[in-house]
């Protein structure tokens, strides 16, 4: 089992108030599969992928990553599993905007121990003849293009996706779930994706659903429908 | 409005470490502002009462002993209110228990205090008349070094007579606030001058001279009047013995005391302006930020009704309260430093009616400075408040537009360095204003630190370059007046002494047209073994037969080159003037600034072969015999080199408590500046440095970013700062008494070294203080919402 997540929890408090948010949640998802996160707002989904992702602790539980227990990671150990294991995609981008397309791939295959090429990875992305723009001179759907090359550069086990097509239109956001589909079966890389959206559970080998901070459905899906087919 | 101020004070609480550090720069400057023109309004004050109360005469006549009927004459002329004669000589003396030399200057004073001119201020004792008409006062600062009670004996020797006279009090007068015997001697020195005061008729009897007086000292009925007065008596004296007449202003003291006042005075204003500058601007960009971070809230609060001049004031508030609470806090610590530098300052200067005290005036306009200049600079950052439409605010804000500056088009190499540095370098391009206003703030600050610690280069260069190459005598004899320069001959009788040459210095006033300078002119002999001159290439030069060598300040002064001619006029002599031709510029070192040929100065002041100094070298390991040549008739005093650089240090003492104060609080505030920036960087980059986290990076490697953009404006500051704080000490050097000292303008490479290394520990202190806010970013909260 390569994400092996077991009775999590996890709770915020603010002030006086205390707010459970993760309420023993139990998951599974193999090696080189899709998973997707199905809820709605409050439900959890962000907090249980930002624990996952190593972003967040949670309080306990146990969230085994390829066979690495990831609660009990320091902070330098989490550092260096997000650069070495996980890729992160994130609704807004979150690129830099003082760097060019390539350079924001760079800077983060820069710190990586065995990257891809950037040029491929722009090439995989179809953005090789941007690379020279500034993500403001992009559409979205480029910049979550740009969002998704910097997150596979570093040829991650684990691909972290946090609603990466709510901020797009359908045509770009299909194209985008193309190309994750596209990246999970040329790297192998385990994807993980949190979404509003119940269509593209189509296309995940797993489908979560999330209610008040515990997974309340688990599916598997016998057929994976391809990304581009996907209608909503 | 409550709520609004409600809203002020939290978002101070919860930036708490960015409005400690504008404070700072605001205290630092409000303190300086407030300690110094307190010292100076204390010092003035007193000075002013001291010599109004005390009587400092306005005009000093000067006479080769005169029978004591020109006192009368001299009480007649017009415009003369009232008139006091007295005898001054200068005599060795010996003090039981001390070894070393020392020398008096006694000082005949009226029988009765009261009514007296330079009416003398008794700190402890009796005044000498009655009983005690045999006893002397000993100058304060003099008693005090070597601990003398009343009734110790002291031994001057007078007429080559070594005298018994009980000391019968503690005394200062307004004519020696500054004790020097004159203006050849910059620096007073209580360890081996001072002044007594003696009866009048005593001093007659000690010294023969009955029914003489070899000064008459005068106060004027309109002291507005005292050149045309000193005219008259130019005029009427000729024939009675006259050498000279002299103004208040030009006695040595007066002028020393009110150079320095002057320098305060300008420092009072000029120091605390540029950090007030500096606090504003860094008040500036911290406003713009928290305008901009709050945007959102303020189409909220447009949307809800509030207005926009509400709102306006409400930014402005900030500023207005950092710049109230900065200016109270600095008001309160610069009454405190205040009262320090003022009393350091009684260690130099003897006034004994000083009261330190609190001038509401110099608080209330410290306070009101600093508020105007916060005011200004919040009202400027926080008007953008009035372009920004409820609507649009509320809308999420418009992506950062990235894009590579201008370096990167023009040198193609800088788009190939390291990303990291190529970030920044685009980051300082974007944010242009900021970069700006932290490069010209931390320029200020170098400059700041640069300009005071040139003072100790130029005095270190003067002191090197005097004692390395230009002065090489052991022993400077002044002698008591202008004596014949055969007198020389007189000094090489010594075994001891091995070399002596003629040397003169007078007062005299250069002039060229309107520009005046009152200096000392240095008579050397051509060719002087010991004492040498250099030009501004640090070639020797030889004093000319005819004509003057100038300093460069000097002649910068007086508007001179060579070739041109001045007029000089002697201040010892009434009735003087010469036009004399400039031959050359030369470096300035101690004890002078012009030069001549002793004989031709001799001819130009028409002394008849007279010099009133020699300097001497002595045997190699020779016997000390300072006393014995001090032990001569006509010897004033015998100084060594090292006397001189003494004495100096001690004065420094002063100037390196000035110098600490500024160097400090110019520390403290080139740290709160980066601070601020390094803050502000942080806070408005955070979703960025907080999505590298999340990528992998390390807090190390996200604080280099930060680190990178500190090290570049930093630098770049420094570059400005170095010429700037040039500049600024050019500035502070002419401020400097020209006619006791001009400062070449000399920094050392090691002082550039120390201000970079100061701007470098700035820098990582900043980024220490910072790393919490790196490390403990909350990459969650961060990456939860679009900003």
């Amino acid at each position: 089992m390569f994400i092996d997540v077991s009775n999590l929890k996890k709770s915020y408090t603010s002030g006086a108030v205390r707010n459970e948010v993760l309420k023993g949640v139990e998951m599974k998802l193999d090696r080189g599969d899709i998973g997707v996160i199905l809820g709605p707002s409050g439900s959890g989904k962000s907090t249980l992928m930002n624990i996952i992702g190593g972003v967040d602790r949670a309080d306990s539980g146990r969230v085994h990553v390829d066979g690495v227990e990831i609660n009990d990671l320091s902070d330098d150990q989490l550092t260096e599993y997000r650069r070495r294991d996980v890729g992160f995609i994130f609704q807004f981008y979150n690129l830099v905007p003082n760097l060019t397309v390539a350079e924001n791939i760079e800077v983060v295959s820069n710190i990586s121990k065995s990257p891809l090429n950037v040029d491929e990875v722009l090439e995989a992305v179809e953005m090789k003849d941007k690379k020279r723009r500034f993500p403001r001179e992009l559409s979205g759907g480029e910049q979550q293009r740009v969002s998704i090359a910097r997150a596979i550069v570093k040829n991650p086990k684990l691909l972290l996706c946090d609603e990466p097509t709510g901020a797009l239109d359908y045509q770009t956001s299909r194209s985008i779930l193309k190309l994750l589909q596209q990246v999970n079966k040329e790297f192998g890389t385990t994807i993980l994706m949190i979404t509003h959206n119940t269509a593209i559970a189509a296309m995940a080998n797993r489908v979560f659903r999330l209610r008040s901070g515990k997974v309340v459905d688990e599916a598997v899906n016998q057929v994976i429908i391809p990304a581009e087919r996907i209608e909503w | 409005m409550k709520k609004l101020m409600l809203m002020t004070l939290r978002d101070i609480k919860s930036n708490k470490g960015q409005y400690i550090a504008i404070i700072m720069v605001v205290v630092v400057g409000i303190t300086m502002y407030n300690a110094i023109s307190m010292s100076f309004y204390n010092l003035n004050s007193a000075t002013e009462n001291y010599y109004e109360e005390y009587r400092l005469p306005h005009l000093f006549v000067r006479l080769n002993n005169a029978p004591e009927s020109v006192v009368g004459i001299i009480g007649r002329t017009d415009g003369v209110s009232s008139a006091q004669g007295r005898l001054v000589l200068d005599v060795p003396m010996e003090i039981p228990g001390y070894e070393g030399r020392v020398h008096a200057r006694i000082v005949s004073v009226p029988r009765s205090n009261d009514g007296a001119l330079n009416k003398l201020h008794l700190e402890e004792g009796r005044y000498v008349s009655g009983d005690h008409r045999d006893g002397a006062l000993v100058e304060k600062l003099f008693m005090e070094f070597h601990r003398l009670d009343i009734g110790s004996s002291i031994y001057p020797i007078i007429n080559g007579k070594r005298v018994e006279l009980k000391v019968s009090g503690k005394a200062i007068s307004p004519e020696y606030i500054y004790a020097v015997p004159s203006a050849q001697d910059m620096m007073p020195d209580n360890e081996r001058f001072t002044i007594l005061y003696l009866e009048h008729s005593f001093v007659q009897q000690l010294t023969g001279y009955d029914g003489l007086v070899n000064e008459v000292v005068l106060q004027l009925e309109d002291a507005g009047k005292a050149k045309e007065v000193k005219k008259k008596l130019e005029d009427r004296l000729k024939h009675n013995g006259l050498i000279s007449v002299t103004e208040r202003k030009d006695e040595v003291s007066y002028a020393m005391m009110d150079t320095e006042l002057n320098a305060l005075q300008s420092m009072g204003f000029a120091y605390p302006a540029v950090f007030l500058l500096i606090g504003s601007i860094v008040i500036y960009m911290l406003l713009i930020r928290l305008v901009d971070n709050q945007r959102r809230q303020i189409g909220v609060l447009m949307a809800l009704g509030f207005t926009k001049g509400a709102i306006l004031f409400h930014y402005i508030g900030y500023a207005l309260l950092v710049g109230f609470v900065g200016s109270v806090l600095g008001s309160l610590a610069g009454v405190r430093l205040a009262e320090v530098l003022t009393r350091y300052y009684l260690t130099f200067f003897n006034i004994p009616i000083l009261q330190v005290k609190t001038y509401a005036d110099v608080v209330v306009l410290g306070i009101l400075m600093s508020v105007v200049f916060c005011g200004v600079a919040g009202f400027n950052a926080a008007k953008r408040v009035l372009r920004i439409l409820p609507a649009e605010a509320m809308r999420p804000v418009a992506p950062i537009e990235g894009k590579k500056w201008w370096g990167e088009r023009i040198l193609p190499f800088l788009a190939g360095i390291r990303i990291s540095w190529r970030l920044t370098f685009r980051n300082m391009w974007r944010n242009k204003k900021r970069t700006v206003f932290t490069v010209v703030s931390i320029a200020m600050t170098v400059g700041l630190m640069i300009s005071i610690m040139t003072m100790l280069d130029s005095m270190d260069y003067l002191f090197d370059k005097a004692f390395g190459d230009a002065l090489s005598y052991d022993y400077k004899v002044a002698f008591t007046g202008s004596v014949h320069r055969d007198v020389v001959k007189d000094l090489g009788e010594f075994r001891e002494v091995t070399y002596a040459e003629p040397m003169a210095e007078y007062p005299v006033r250069l002039m060229n047209g309107w520009r005046k300078e009152n200096t000392m002119v240095t008579g050397l002999v051509q060719g002087s073994r010991v004492y040498k001159l250099f030009d501004m290439k640090g070639n020797r030069v030889e004093v000319p037969r005819e004509g003057i060598l100038l300093t460069e300040g000097l002649a910068k002064s007086l508007g001179v080159k060579r070739g041109d001619n001045i007029t000089i006029e002697a201040l010892n002599k009434p009735g003087i003037e010469r036009r004399i031709a400039v031959k050359g510029i030369v470096e300035q070192y101690l004890g002078g600034s012009a030069f001549m040929e002793v004989g031709a100065l001799d001819a130009v002041l028409g002394e008849g072969s007279t010099i009133n100094a020699a300097l001497v070298n002595l045997r190699y390991n020779g016997e000390e015999i300072a006393g014995d040549i001090e032990g001569m008739p006509y010897v004033q005093s015998v100084k060594e080199p090292d006397d001189m650089v003494k004495q100096y240090n001690e004065y420094m003492g002063l100037i390196y408590a000035y110098i600490g104060v500024i160097v400090v609080l110019s520390c403290i505030m080139g740290f709160a500046i980066i601070y601020n920036t390094t803050t502000i960087s942080i806070m408005e980059r955070r979703r960025e440095l907080a999505s590298l986290r999340i990528m992998g990076f390390t807090n190390n490697q996200v604080a280099e970013l930060i680190f990178n953009e500190n090290t570049a404006v930093s630098a770049m500051g420094l570059i400005i700062g170095m010429p700037l704080g040039v500049f600024m000490a050019a500035q502070i050097l002419k401020l400097m008494p020209e006619d006791m000292i001009s400062l070449p303008l000399v920094i050392f490479p090691k002082t550039y070294v120390l201000a970079a290394a100061t701007v470098a520990l700035f820098v990582i202190l900043a980024q220490l203080a910072n790393m919490r806010r790196i490390s403990r970013m909350d990459l969650v909260e961060v990456m939860k919402s679009r900003e």
